[in-house]
């Protein structure tokens, strides 16, 4: 836990109010907290790290090493505590036959929030920056995309408080709270399980395996007698463009109804045999 | 000396302490009485008394601190030293805000308000001004302005004002000026403390320069084993009482100039290879304190020792 006193050198390089991660969070509602920790408007805390970088664009959803490291001196942490805000070091260890590994791309992340959590504890779980994302299995509510005046809700908008919508500046903890159904929390908890297997037990050679095993089942779908082949390999082309994204990758995994169960009993055979070798 | 033994010889080691004198307790005393009872004072003291010294030591046993879990912090007392040249308020105003930390760029109007909120947010109970006698009146009308904003809701929230100066003769830093008819002057003067709103903080009798020659004895007796500082008392005293190191003839003797008396002799017994300081050795200092100060030396030729820099 950070703890700084006026003796420490780093008092006059960190924020005025610092603030500790939460269990889970995600990097993008740190960074709101920071900002309002501080009575800053939302992004204060951004525009901060791109200036003392000389930088001009934030990823939260892929941030650049060093502006986790600014943001590391700021409040006080470690770069490894910061890292802990996204899920770079679990992308970091599937990569490898893969040039660029991404969650997922930056133009198809909608923002989704817990009014619950916000209302708590201004708390934006970590999970919600995955792909797929709808139920808050925490409250068993969906995530809210869009504010009652039906702007989508954006991290940072410039000149508003943290938390509140970018047009009206409604406070996120008043958006409307819409109960789950039982299938909408078993299909939250089914992609939740999918994205932790691959974090937990997914290597460079098994990524790659599963990606040639959605190849040939895809290639076995479109295959019809008479027909022309399909013409290039669908998860092929991406890895020649150099990026490829967890979200195709779960997405043709739910398309070929592939059960996830043999999957993963296959990479914990496959972590047997390699125990037993040893 | 032997040029083995010099080279033997660990360099000097000046004395760098804060030591809690007699002045800073009369000093901390009156910054104790602003934090406690939300007070205002002017407080003046000659210059090389240990002012600043003593804020900086009082701004560090004031328990400031910063934490992450909850996301608090805890500045009662903050301290700045008015900014010199620059007659705007918000030169002040970043002054204030660098105080807690990284100062983010935003316009005054924002930085203004954000201060209000800040002060409060962090439990500031004590605002205390070094050099105060370099603030303009856009200063003093915009510090007015922020503990106002303070006191009203929904802060709610008194603050003590120390503006401590340095100050010649009697005359204390803005007393005249708050004398004044204008409105803004009679407003600051109606918040100043009743019992004191201006005050001089004298230096040290012969009786409280015992003392702390006993703690400089202390400590240089790890260089000159055999130091005896205190019996230099009186001749001390008398030195550093002269009317040209004490300009306003209060008979009182400063930090500064004590500790530049002690430091130099006994730099020089050291460098000598001496146990103790001598008559001789102090006087040599008296007098390059009182009889040389404006002297102007030459420096030519090739030192005898190159110390290594960096």
């Amino acid at each position: 836990m950070p703890w700084i006193t006026l003796t420490d050198e780093n008092w006059y390089t960190t924020l005025p109010v610092i603030v500790e991660p939460d269990e889970d969070e995600c990097l993008g509602g740190f960074l709101l907290r920071c900002d309002r920790a501080n009575c800053w408007y939302a992004g204060e805390t951004v525009a901060h790290i791109l200036q003392a970088t000389s930088t001009k664009y934030f990823n939260p959803l892929a941030p650049a090493p060093l502006h986790l490291w600014e943001l590391g001196r700021l409040v006080g942490l470690s770069l490894e505590r910061v890292q802990q805000l996204t899920y770079q070091n679990e992308l970091d260890r599937l990569e490898g036959l893969i040039p660029r590994l991404l969650l997922q791309p930056s133009n198809s992340f909608l923002l989704g929030v817990c009014p619950e959590c916000i209302y708590q504890l201004h708390f934006i779980e970590k999970a919600v920056m995955l792909p797929f994302a709808f139920v808050c299995l925490e409250h068993e509510l969906l995530l809210q995309h869009k504010c009652s005046c039906t702007t989508s809700l954006k991290l940072f908008s410039r000149g508003k408080p943290p938390f509140c919508c970018a047009t009206c500046e409604q406070d996120w903890q008043k958006l409307p709270r819409v109960k789950a159904s039982r299938e909408e929390v078993q299909a939250e908890e089914t992609f939740r399980y999918i994205f932790s297997m691959l974090f937990s037990q997914g290597t460079p050679k098994r990524l790659a395996r599963l990606l040639s095993f959605l190849e040939e089942h895809r290639r076995s779908k479109e295959t019809h007698p008479g027909k022309k082949p399909p013409s290039a390999h669908y998860i092929s082309r991406l890895m020649v463009r150099g990026t490829l994204s967890l979200e195709e990758v779960v997405r043709e995994l739910v398309v070929a109804r592939v059960s996830f169960e043999e999957v993963f009993a296959d990479w914990k055979n496959d972590q047997d045999q390699i125990a037993m070798i040893e | 000396m032997d040029s083995s033994l010099e080279q033997a010889r660990p360099p000097f080691v000046p004395f760098k302490d804060f030591v809690e004198t007699a002045f800073e307790k009369r000093f901390q005393g009156l910054l104790h009485t602003a934090r406690r009872n939300r007070s205002w004072h002017v407080i003046a003291a000659a210059p090389g008394s240990g002012k600043s010294l003593g804020i900086h030591d009082f701004l560090l046993r004031s328990y400031s601190h910063k934490q992450g879990d909850p996301a608090r912090t805890s500045l009662p007392v903050l301290a700045i030293r008015a900014p010199k040249n620059a007659g705007r308020e918000q030169v002040l105003g970043m002054a204030l805000a660098s105080a807690f930390g990284v100062v983010r760029q935003m316009s005054w109007s924002v930085r203004r308000s954000w201060l209000v909120r800040i002060m409060a947010q962090t439990e500031v109970g004590c605002i205390i001004i070094d050099d105060a006698q370099d603030l303009s009146v856009a200063h003093l009308a915009f510090l007015k302005e922020l503990t106002d904003n303070l006191a009203a809701p929904p802060y709610e929230r008194q603050v003590g004002l120390c503006l401590v100066a340095a100050h010649s003769g009697t005359v204390v830093p803005w007393q005249a000026t708050f004398a004044g008819p204008e409105i803004l002057w009679r407003q600051f003067r109606r918040r100043l403390d009743t019992e004191k709103p201006y005050c001089i903080v004298l230096g040290h009798t012969e009786e409280e320069v015992r003392p702390i020659l006993a703690t400089l004895e202390q400590f240089y007796r790890r260089q000159l084993p055999d130091v005896q500082l205190q019996r230099w008392t009186k001749p001390i005293f008398t030195w550093l009482t002269n009317s040209v190191l004490d300009l306003d003839a209060t008979g009182r003797v400063t930090m500064d100039h004590l500790i530049r008396l002690v430091t130099t002799t006994v730099r020089k017994a050291y460098e000598e290879g001496a146990r103790d300081v001598t008559s001789a050795m102090l006087t040599e200092t008296a007098e390059l304190m009182i009889l040389r100060r404006e002297e102007i030396i030459a420096i030519d030729g090739l030192p005898q020792h190159t110390e290594e820099v960096g």
